[in-house]
């Protein structure tokens, strides 16, 4: 089983590397160049050429695809074409906000839908249990950034109680700030994920709480408490650890979303502005880095697997 | 019968039926023209006048939201025809051909899958440039491999059953056996798919147009109309609230009908993994 | 020693109440194997889910079941928690499906131990690995660590039976607990559920729809159909001279050396039939008028042969 956990982990390097191909290859190949993106400037086509030459992006593909990738394996992710520094050293500046916003979201709505999920499960047919999925089917369905915007509108402008933009008042650094910040992208983060999550959680538990197996633990006279702890959760770990992973996409197109929505300073913000200027060295890089980190999800959730399930060890 | 039992599948059907009408009917319905500007008659609130208000050039935005819907509704069903078509083809391949082939199309939609696909579309959309044409493409080349999977996993569970193994004992052939008993098997499922790849479709039209990178104005959709908005939000509630609304419900409804037809066909949502996958 | 008396058992069905055991009455003693016998849908796992308290929550109960001069109520169901494990245990009938897969199979018996009599963890799987052996399932220390997969259906049975007996309970409820097995483990766990009868004097309600398993280890047999009990008679007696139309037809159903066709038990129609009438009455060959109008009831013909018939079989 070791043996298919690395087989995984190898065809996972393989994703990871056709994915850096295949936008390298796409957008390399898609006519005109970064200085092309904004039609209103006029450039002199020798300082156009220069520029090109200097980054290299007038070589034959495949030659500039295997330097990038060589550079890469160096650790060397190139500068962006935008700002002139290192790629690195500007998704470091932004990754923290970004994490910030985004771990606190994840952890946030997978417990709420994790408990809520059982108490709905429990209660099968119950007005609560109908309410939790009426819930979070209207959930799924609110679009993020008009949630958002509507949030702004009203605890911003009709009600100003919060800050609609930013991370922090400037000259201001306090936790509470912060916090007072991070509220609201947090809540449409939250709301959303949580909607999505608590519909597999509540189905996953409906499914083990129908198997003979639980029936047969009842019999022997074990409390429900003690069932749902000891015999329901473990089994029902199994699909939502595997739902968990698999949302991890969503979860970061929402944040980037969100980010738009609330000037957040995060990565998400800015791949967008960069993407649109089709700064070269930062999409293949924020590529690379978000199908990794999607990638390695996948893996860790295989590697929960093993330790819960003995059918597959 | 069970498909008329089935409330949310009402429900949802009704809200369908409804938005679709408006988007047929929206030239009759629409009390301005979307594309006529007002200057003088900026950033009105709702009124007799203008139901949902006006917009920053006074454009009325009841009417607009109504055209909008035409856009929407075009992207939503087009992308949806594109991902159910290529996903279910490669879906079929993969599971008749089987072995190597199998393996590269299966690997290519985990590509697809794993990636954030707003990411994917935003690099597409900065290669090209943004058009409604490319939107639609960029949706449906995004949204086939979990009806891919679906297909596949379909078919070879299919394939097992004792249907088939008489089917064949009777000597039907493969193309006979996947046309005439795997594919009408498997379609429950897949219509189910098809519905709920609507609302996503939709979501993620109404996302790119708000970030500016869909449909371009001055051609309203809901997503651009927020765009529009952003600025405004301390002004003109209204000026973001009904088209954000529309967006809500024509996704609801096609969940809701998704939700209702999984019931009434009896299939169940399965969040197991795909062993073979 | 365990008494049921009027146990009814229905479902909400499109604001009627579909009622599958309609007023069944009857009692086990301690040291008695009672068989209970029907055809499928006649409501005899019914019984058996009812008796541990576990059937589906949208499922009406009612009547009561009097154990140790206690009287319990069949629509309290949450009585039934403290019952189950240490007073009644139960057998299921398909072991590969009813053993937790994440846990190793040792854990069922030890589990119960720990909660009920407070065992130690150590004292509670030392007691497992005895239970174990004592039940055939050998090597005992191995098994306990293995897990349900790494098991064949006898060995999962008899997992099965050691979690329902590791308390002790006075009363075993067997539901179909061989029919997902071999003939040949059919026999050895028949001959454990009845060594445990023996050994503790405990009563056993062996339900099956199998005549052949009943006759191997029961005394007393319960013919049920629909959700009716037709015919209450020793087994002896009952095979000898089978006083309801229904026992008659199930008798001669069943394969045998010396007959070359196969009697069929016509199947139960769809339709109900009138509420006042026999729930045989449609299938029966002796049918007549009264059989249509009137509900016969439980009547005793000879000591300890009861029948539900206007003209049974004499």
């Amino acid at each position: 089983m070791i043996l298919s956990l690395l087989r995984r982990f190898a065809q996972t390097l393989l994703v990871l590397f056709g994915v850096s191909a295949a936008t390298f290859l796409a957008m390399h190949a898609a006519p005109g160049h970064p200085l092309q993106a904004n039609p209103e400037l006029r450039l002199d086509p020798t300082a156009v050429e220069r520029w090109l030459q200097l980054r290299q992006l007038d070589q034959p593909l495949l030659s500039q695809y295997l330097s990038w990738l060589s550079r890469v394996f160096r650790g060397d992710f190139g500068d962006s074409l935008l700002y002139n520094r290192p790629v690195v050293e500007l998704i470091a500046e932004r990754l923290p906000s970004t994490l910030l916003l985004t771990v606190t979201a994840f952890c946030l709505a997978l417990f709420l839908a994790i408990v809520i999920g059982i108490y709905a499960a429990t209660r099968q047919n119950s007005w609560l249990d109908r309410f939790v999925c009426t819930l979070s089917l209207a959930g799924i369905s609110v679009p993020n950034f008009w949630f958002g915007i509507v949030l702004i509108i009203l605890f911003a402008y009709r009600f100003p109680l919060l800050p609609s933009v930013g991370l922090r008042t400037p000259g201001d650094g306090s936790l509470l700030d912060i916090l007072r910040h991070m509220l609201m992208p947090l809540f449409v983060m939250v709301a959303g994920n949580f909607a999505h999550y608590v519909r597999y959680v509540r189905s996953a538990i409906l499914d083990v709480l129908n198997q003979d197996y639980i029936r047969a633990v009842r019999s022997r006279g074990l409390q429900e408490k003690e069932i749902l702890y000891r015999h329901v959760l473990p089994n029902a770990a199994i699909p939502i650890i595997t739902i968990a992973a698999l949302s991890l996409p969503r979860l970061f197109t929402g944040a980037m979303v969100a980010e738009y929505v609330f000037g957040w300073p995060g990565i998400g913000r800015w791949i967008i502005t960069s993407t649109m200027a089709r700064d070269y060295p930062v999409i293949m890089t924020v590529n690379l880095y978000t199908a990794s980190l999607v990638a390695m999800a996948n893996f860790l959730a295989d590697a929960l697997y093993l330790l819960i399930d003995p059918r597959t060890r | 019968m069970r498909l008329l039992n089935n409330s949310s599948l009402f429900f949802g059907f009704t809200l369908i039926t409804g938005l679709v009408m408006i988007a047929i009917l929206a030239p009759l319905l629409a009390t301005h023209s979307p594309y006529q500007t007002d200057v003088d008659n900026w950033l009105q609130a709702p009124s007799q006048q203008h139901l949902f208000g006006t917009d920053r050039l006074g454009r009325d935005i009841f009417s607009r939201v109504l055209y909008g819907a035409r856009i929407s509704l075009t992207v939503g069903l087009l992308a949806t025809f594109l991902s159910v078509g290529i996903g279910t083809l490669l879906g079929l391949m993969a599971s008749f051909y089987g072995g190597l082939i199998d393996m590269l199309i299966m690997r290519f939609a985990d590509i697809v899958l794993v990636f954030p696909s707003l990411l994917l579309v935003l690099t597409l959309v900065a290669i090209f440039e943004p058009a409604i044409w490319l939107v639609i493409l960029v949706i449906g080349c995004t949204g086939w491999p979990s009806v891919a999977r679906l297909v596949r996993g379909e078919v070879l569970r299919l394939r097992q059953s004792d249907f088939v193994a008489s089917a064949r004992l009777l000597g039907a052939t493969n193309r006979r056996i996947i046309l005439q008993h795997l594919l009408p098997n498997a379609l429950g499922p897949v219509l189910v798919a098809a519905t709920l790849c609507v609302p996503a479709a939709v979501m993620t039209e109404a996302g790119l147009s708000y970030l500016g990178l869909g449909v371009q104005l001055p051609m309203p959709t809901w997503g651009n109309m927020l765009r529009d908005a952003q600025a405004y939000l301390r002004y003109a509630w209204w000026y973001a609230f009904f088209p954000g609304l529309f967006i809500f419900l024509t996704v609801f409804s096609f969940h809701l009908a998704g939700e209702g037809l999984r019931q009434a066909l009896g299939i169940d949502r399965s969040t197991r993994r795909n062993k073979s996958a | 020693m365990l008494e049921i008396r009027e146990l009814k058992v229905g479902f909400p069905e499109q604001g009627e109440i579909l009622w599958v055991v309609k007023g069944s009455t009857f009692s086990v003693t301690a040291g008695e194997v009672l068989g209970i016998v029907g055809e499928s849908g006649s409501g005899k796992s019914m019984t058996a889910l009812a008796l541990t308290g576990l059937l589906p929550p949208e499922a009406i109960v009612q009547g009561e079941m009097i154990y140790q001069q206690k009287t319990f109520s069949f629509d309290k169901r949450e009585q039934w928690q403290k019952l189950r494990g240490t007073e009644i245990g139960l057998v299921f009938q398909d072991p590969a499906s009813s053993l937790n897969p994440l846990y190793p199979v040792g854990r069922s018996v030890w589990e119960a131990l720990r909660y009920h009599l407070q065992y130690s963890e150590e004292k509670a799987k030392k007691e497992t690995e005895k239970l174990f052996s004592a039940l055939g399932i050998l090597p005992a220390a191995k098994r306990v660590r293995q897990y349900p997969h790494q098991l064949s259906g006898g060995l999962k049975q008899r997992v099965m039976l050691a979690a329902a007996i590791c308390c002790r309970p006075a009363v075993l409820i067997a539901d179909e607990p061989t029919t997902a097995l071999d003939v040949t483990v059919q026999a050895q766990i028949l001959k454990l559920l009845h060594s445990y009868v023996e050994l503790q004097q405990a009563a056993l309600v062996l339900i099956s729809h199998d005549l052949g398993v009943i006759a191997q280890i029961a005394e007393r047999v319960i013919v049920m159909c629909q959700g009716v009990i037709v015919e209450e008679a020793s087994v002896y007696e009952l095979y000898q001279q089978p006083l309801h139309p229904y026992t008659k037809l199930l008798l001669t159903s069943l394969p045998r050396l010396d007959r070359a066709i196969l009697h069929q038990v016509p199947q139960a129609s769809g339709a109900a039939a009138a509420d006042k009438a026999c729930v045989f009455a449609k299938r029966c060959q002796h049918c007549q008028q009264q059989c249509l109008t009137k509900e016969p009831v439980l009547k005793t013909m000879t000591p300890g042969h009861l029948v539900c018939c206007h003209f049974p079989l004499l």
